[in-house]
């Protein structure tokens, strides 16, 4: 669908974008601008994160996803704006708060002539919660192999070892990016739910970057889409699709809508949020939006 | 857990690290390899040359001290990543601390080698200290590997050292803390000149892997600069290119086919890369030493016939190694090839003539160049070389064995080591009295027999589907593709 986004959608309008910078954020982005070779990626993006939000982040490819994701952990030098990570700027984080963090990248990023073992006998000590059991636990369930080295593992091993080694120190910030790209159905479903038990024990903030839509509405409770550079539309999964309707039929119909937000237009289609069907025109149609039709639009 | 106890765990965690990942190297990489390669031969002349056992023990000490220092210093650096740099609690602080304590232990270590090898005849603190700052640095930027084969060797490091062992305390202490800061900074904190250098080291290295596989690697992973300089090499085996897919139909199918495979035109890449390599240092040598009396240029034509052999020999060499390797590593595509119409199926003599015909080719004037060599030195050295050449002349059935029996990544330290071996073998040739023709026909013998011998396996492509059971291959019609 080629969708025209409504002006309040670029970012500081919509609900959790509206909320002022709180002091509990454990992600406060504001005005992030970076880009490639004179090709702007991020343009002027804000976004918080806080405590106990599990936040998919949807985007097309090329869309900064990744960028966005390493920017926010102080991986990449931004151009404009700031990126602020448990109170402390990203790029000078204190080891207090790195020990707050788990990474899985998108491409492995494990030390291929280790052993699974020795790999999270290297990570341990770094960390100064390290817990053992749900180590320990995560590698017989996900039937890691321990005396293979990383670099002999099949892809999906090793990003099951790299999200294992990510859960190891309990973060209270897990960023993923595609984490299940490499991973069976199973071990997606398993991983998955190990990931609810995470922020329900804990209270961790999780975003992750994913195409699998049907992964999303799993496990995600907040969806953000990153359009044109910017969280075009960031809110809580079920409520958006409860109140999203796309709406079908004769173009100057869907012209006299009034006093909706329509999240993106075509000819003879609207993506309507909060909308009444009851107070629709006879000749339109209203039906469920997907998360396939709001990735679609919003993307 | 105290702090003390973090610290040091973290400490023995990053230190243990290099060894446990060399533990499951394979090849030339693991740790004992090089050391022990080097020591057979020392061992051998301290037993020739008791006298000089102290200088020997020395030199072997500080081999020992520079590959294991070697394998520390990459393996903390394999440790530095950027994103770790940034993530890992500590990380990048215990790696600068281990850099600077295993510094300052090699840098001990060495003095004391030295100083009890040859005594206090040199300041050797102030000698080893950047040959250890350069080894801290070496990972990261490999550029630097240019600086002694750029004749780093000849830059004033005694004189340098010198002038600061006979400075004032406070300028030494200069010099050492300006050494650690260094050192220290070769470690990079995941900043932005660190994922920059991070990622075109990991570039080359995806690069010369895909090189070494036989798969070429795209501009974009070697860079502008790399590019502009394979071209200076490899434009003849893109003009053959070129040329063979303007006559399209009309050439010969066992071209066509090399084409495909991806081997052709390498013939005329050695044979530009010899003329650049070989007629540069000829023509450097007689600008630069023109007058030198007959006994002089005969005295170095014996001193560099060992390492002229490697080279020449070395070079058209390549391109049975390099086969080998893109066999394997082209695999998929050549059945995909293999199932176009017109293609012979199960045997492929003519294209292996053709490879042993393009060998044959480049071994006679890289031996006429060796004997040219040989014929100035001594006449021993004449002797040397030829013995040299002919004991590499078997090598392309080596290669034909190796290549019909491809059922894994093959190893190519065989063929790639095989004029090295040759070169030293010619040695003991040498010493036998062999005369040079006697060599040559030695190796034309073998060369003959090799042609008339029956192999039941026959090459099959694609590389790596040889059938269990080889001589159904060869039972198989023969056809001609011509």
């Amino acid at each position: 669908m080629n969708a025209t986004l409504p002006s309040h959608a670029n970012g500081a309008g919509l609900g959790l974008l509206s909320q002022a910078a709180e002091p509990t954020a454990s992600v406060h982005i504001t005005g992030l601008q970076l880009g490639y070779r004179g090709r702007p990626v991020l343009q002027g993006l804000d976004w918080q994160m806080h405590p106990g939000q599990v936040i998919g982040l949807l985007g097309r490819n090329g869309a900064g996803k990744t960028t966005l994701l390493e920017a926010l952990l102080g991986l990449r030098d931004v151009q404009a704006g700031t990126v602020r990570l448990f109170g402390q700027p990203a790029t000078r984080l204190d080891d207090a708060a790195r020990a707050r963090i788990g990474y899985v990248p998108q491409a492995s990023d494990l030390f291929e002539d280790l052993r699974a073992d020795e790999l999270l006998a290297y990570f341990r000590s770094f960390y100064p919660r390290w817990n053992g059991a749900k180590v320990e636990a995560l590698m017989q369930r996900w039937g890691v192999p321990r005396d293979v080295e990383i670099g002999r593992m099949s892809g999906g091993q090793q990003q099951r070892l790299s999200i294992i080694r990510a859960l190891a120190h309990e973060p209270d910030l897990l960023v993923l990016d595609e984490p299940v790209a490499s991973l069976d159905p199973l071990a997606r479903r398993d991983f998955l739910r190990e990931l609810v038990e995470q922020v329900l024990d804990r209270g961790t903030t999780v975003v992750f970057s994913t195409h699998i839509l049907s992964d999303l509405e799993r496990v995600a409770f907040n969806v953000a889409f990153l359009q044109s550079g910017r969280i075009g539309l960031q809110a809580p999964l079920d409520e958006l699709i409860d109140e999203t309707r796309l709406v079908t039929g004769p173009e100057p119909l869907l012209a006299t809508l009034q006093g909706v937000e329509v999240l993106a237009r075509r000819d003879g289609r609207r993506l309507l949020r909060h909308v009444d069907e009851r107070s629709l025109p006879p000749g339109l149609v209203a039906q469920r939006a997907s998360l396939e039709d709001l990735f679609e639009a919003l993307t | 857990m105290s702090a003390g106890a973090t610290w040091l765990g973290r400490q023995a965690a990053v230190w243990q690290q290099p060894w446990a990942a060399r533990r499951s190297q394979r090849g030339w990489r693991q740790q004992w390899v090089a050391p022990v390669l080097v020591s057979l031969p020392v061992l051998g002349l301290m037993a020739a040359w008791p006298a000089g056992w102290r200088l020997l023990a020395g030199l072997l000490a500080l081999v020992w001290l520079a590959w294991d220092g070697w394998l520390l210093v990459d393996g903390l650096h394999q440790q530095n990543r950027p994103a770790l740099a940034r993530l890992v609690p500590g990380q990048a602080t215990a790696l600068r601390l281990q850099l600077l304590l295993h510094a300052a232990l090699l840098t001990a270590a060495a003095v004391a080698v030295l100083l009890l090898t040859l005594g206090p005849v040199r300041p050797w603190l102030w000698f080893v200290m950047p040959m250890v700052v350069l080894l801290a640095w070496l990972p990261r930027e490999p550029w630097l590997w240019l600086l002694p084969a750029l004749g780093g060797f000849s830059l004033p490091w005694w004189r340098w050292a010198a002038e600061v062992a006979s400075a004032a305390p406070g300028l030494k202490l200069l010099a050492v803390l300006l050494a650690m800061a260094l050192i220290a900074a070769a470690i990079g904190q995941g900043g932005r000149l660190h994922r920059w250098q991070a990622a075109r080291n990991e570039r080359w290295r995806r690069a010369a892997a895909a090189q070494r596989d036989g798969l070429g690697s795209p501009p974009v992973a070697t860079g502008p600069l790399l590019v502009a300089l394979s071209r200076v090499f490899d434009w003849p085996r893109r003009l053959w290119r070129r040329r063979l897919l303007a006559r399209g139909a009309t050439a010969p199918l066992p071209a066509r086919l090399d084409l495909g495979l991806g081997f052709g035109g390498q013939w005329a890449e050695l044979a530009w890369t010899a003329l650049l390599l070989f007629g540069g240092l000829g023509l450097t040598l007689a600008i630069v030493l023109p007058s030198r009396s007959s006994a002089e240029w005969q005295e170095m034509a014996d001193f560099s016939r060992f390492g002229l052999c490697v080279g020449a020999f070395s070079l058209i060499t390549s391109a049975l190694h390099g086969r080998l390797g893109r066999a394997w590593a082209r695999r998929r595509e050549q059945a995909l090839l293999v199932l176009l119409p017109g293609l012979p199926a199960g045997d492929f003599a003519r294209l292996e003539q053709r490879w042993r015909r393009e060998y044959l080719l480049s071994w006679l004037p890289a031996t006429a160049l060796m004997l040219a060599v040989g014929a100035a030195g001594s006449p021993a050295s004449l002797d040397y070389t030829a013995a040299c050449a002919a004991l590499c002349l078997p090598l392309p059935w080596l290669a034909q064995h190796q290549l019909r029996r491809l059922h894994g990544q093959p190893s190519l330290a065989p063929l790639a080591l095989a004029p090295v071996l040759a070169a030293v073998l010619a040695w003991p040739v040498q010493l036998l009295g062999v005369p040079w023709w006697a060599s040559l026909a030695a190796g034309a013998l073998v060369y003959a027999g090799l042609a008339r011998r029956h192999d039941a396996v026959a090459l099959s492509l694609p590389a790596g589907r040889r059938p269990d059971r080889p001589d159904t291959m060869a039972a198989a019609p023969r056809q001609d593709y011509r």
